[in-house]
């Protein structure tokens, strides 16, 4: 008699039993990370504030628990988590369809022209529809993304209105070279000492700015984004063994690419202006995750959105814990614990063969 | 069902590639493509499959064209063996495998047990059951080209398109394969370049030269020693060995028409 051999699963379950982990984790992580700062606040007090605020019966919330919990550290904390989620989906996605391991959320120029965005509104103090201070960077930082975007799509794309990956790449680099002369022309010659830093501060991300408005927008988007993107699931495992593949397998490769490509960098856009260019977790979590479970997506999409919230909210609560009254740019904290994890993960994984 | 190109022509840029090329491939029957590197098999059976739209000319599938089906609906017919098949990804066979029930199931992950019988079939027709857990970049060239197959056999197809499939394959594993293939009672459109394997496994070859079909027919027709000299520009005696009846080709001297 035959074995039923079950589709695509090494390890019946092993998908499952990961995502119940980070899912766990990922509460954990919320419920202790709101907690920590310069006024601790212990789990259960944080638990009773949220089950106040959800209309569940609490008891004995103070005001000021309620302050800090849920208007201070919460919206920074969901912040991390979707910004965390959306970078992780946006690289996976990437690295499948340029079919490049490098490949991160920044592929397509977005951080390049998000950052001449902030220098033009930090240095040079233009304005973007009349906003001013953090909305004005925000704006600068998005405006700048999509026009970086529109030009390395229009370099990019080929006659037959393909988008060649080797290409895009490519394409991407150069705008982003071009932008990087840019921003380095203007801060050194109409920069202050304190403009620069700024530009310097802005580049490395932070989610000092996030309140519950904002929070809110990088859950709805990150969240949108990783629905629209999980039915693409299968399309993107069929790009596996390349382009005619992928099309033999019914899959329309061009208008798949254009779709996932554009929205991928859409949604990049939306978390660097709020976040500045949060570097690492786009690039290592998706790799990490296909360690652990696999390549494919219908598994990998999730597991790394699960994964690169719990990475960011602890880069974030670090990133405001480390140092009294400073605060450690988190693109610091990502590289500075995400490195020496992957080159272990790497390592172990090198061996197993 | 039975596929037919007719007038078929594509190129890239301001070259053409295929020109005016007509093919009858009634269903159930083995179709050889051969021709010299270079003489646009790939490029016909790109083309026949779906891949590419032909500048001039109709590719049908039982009557349909190939060409105005949706995407899904041309991959649940036609499957192609590729040539070259590489990736980066950590893919078990069984992961390869699973990639030809694709077009088969819906954009929501609800039906994940989906195609478990197809892809065993698969497998086990294949001879690749025992791979399933191996990691696909550590199989052989000969591993790797049947787990393939076994992938597009899971598509269930009705046409098989199979670019150069005995390619890294030792003589059993050819034999077997193109056995194996013969004896689905699908409709085959293979490039090949052993002629020997040609004719023993093909109801009907077609051979190209730059881009146009020069003969096509059975192989005892096609197969002649002047076609040998005037397409591979290889002298050559053909034969019919004594024991099994099968034509074979033996080539001498080869430089001396070049």
């Amino acid at each position: 008699m035959l074995q039923t051999v079950h589709p695509a699963r090494t390890r019946p379950g092993a998908g499952f039993a990961t995502g119940a982990v980070l899912t766990a984790l990922l509460l954990g992580s919320v419920v202790v990370a709101v907690g920590i700062g310069s006024v601790h606040v212990p789990a259960g007090d944080v638990i009773d504030v949220v089950r106040g605020r959800l209309g569940l019966p609490a008891e004995g919330v103070t005001v000021i628990d309620d302050r800090i919990v849920w208007q201070l550290r919460m919206p920074r904390v969901v912040g991390a988590a979707a910004t965390g989620a959306g970078l992780a989906i946006a690289g996976a996605v990437l690295q499948s369809l340029t079919r490049n391991d490098l490949a991160d959320p920044y592929l397509l120029g977005v951080s390049g022209g998000a950052t001449v965005g902030a220098v033009s509104v930090i240095v040079l103090g233009v304005s973007v529809a009349g906003l001013v201070g953090g909305a004005a960077l925000g704006a600068g930082a998005f405006v700048g993304a999509l026009v970086a975007l529109a030009l390395v799509l229009m370099l990019a794309t080929g006659r037959a209105g393909d988008l060649p990956p080797a290409r895009t790449v490519l394409a991407g680099v150069a705008i982003g070279q071009l932008c990087a002369a840019y921003t380095s022309f203007v801060v050194m010659i109409s920069g202050d000492h304190d403009s620069a830093r700024r530009v310097l501060a802005w580049t490395m991300g932070s989610l000092a700015g996030v309140r519950w408005q904002s929070a809110t927008i990088l859950l709805v988007v990150a969240l949108g984004a990783l629905v629209g993107i999980i039915a693409y699931a299968a399309d993107l495992d069929a790009f596996a063994f390349g382009d005619a593949s992928a099309s033999s397998l019914g899959v329309s490769i061009q208008r798949v690419r254009w779709l996932l490509m554009v929205g991928t960098a859409l949604l990049t856009a939306c978390l660097v202006a709020y976040t500045g260019a949060i570097g690492f977790v786009g690039l290592v979590v998706p790799h990490v995750v296909r360690l652990v479970a696999g390549p494919l997506h219908r598994r990998l999409l999730p597991l790394s959105a699960l994964a690169g919230a719990v990475l960011l909210i602890w880069a974030d609560t670090a990133a405001r814990s480390l140092l009294d009254g400073q605060e450690v740019p988190i693109g610091v904290v990502t590289a500075v614990f995400g490195a020496p994890l992957f080159a272990f993960l790497l390592r172990r994984e090198s061996r197993s063969r | 069902m039975s596929i037919l190109a007719k007038d078929v022509t594509w190129g890239v840029g301001e070259r053409a590639i295929i020109q005016d090329i007509t093919l009858d491939c009634p269903e159930g029957t083995v179709t050889g493509l051969l021709g010299p590197n270079g003489s646009g098999k790939t490029s016909l059976l790109h083309v026949m499959a779906g891949l590419r739209r032909p500048r001039g000319g109709v590719v049908e599938l039982a009557g349909a064209d190939v060409h105005r089906m949706p995407a899904r609906d041309r991959a649940r017919r036609i499957a192609l063996l590729e040539q070259h098949a590489s990736t980066t990804l950590p893919l078990t066979a069984r992961h390869v495998v699973d990639l030809g029930r694709i077009p088969h199931r819906g954009r929501w992950p609800a039906g994940r047990g989906e195609g478990a019988v197809e892809i065993t079939e698969a497998m086990r027709l294949a001879a690749v059951t025992h791979l399933a857990d191996r990691d696909w970049r550590t199989l052989s060239g000969g591993e790797r080209q049947r787990v393939q197959l076994a992938r597009a056999l899971a598509q269930r197809p009705s046409v098989l398109m199979l670019d150069e499939p005995t390619n890294h394959l030792d003589l059993a594993h050819q034999i077997d394969l193109l056995a194996t293939v013969r004896e689905l009672g699908l409709t085959v459109v293979a490039a090949l370049h052993d002629l020997d394997l040609a004719a023993a496994f093909c109801d009907l070859l077609v051979v190209l030269r730059g881009g146009r079909v020069v003969t096509a027919g059975p192989p005892a027709e096609v197969l002649t020693e002047r076609l040998v000299r005037d397409v591979y520009r290889v002298e050559a005696t053909v034969g019919k060995h004594e024991r099994s009846g099968r034509l074979h080709v033996v080539w001498h001297d080869e430089r001396a028409v070049r």
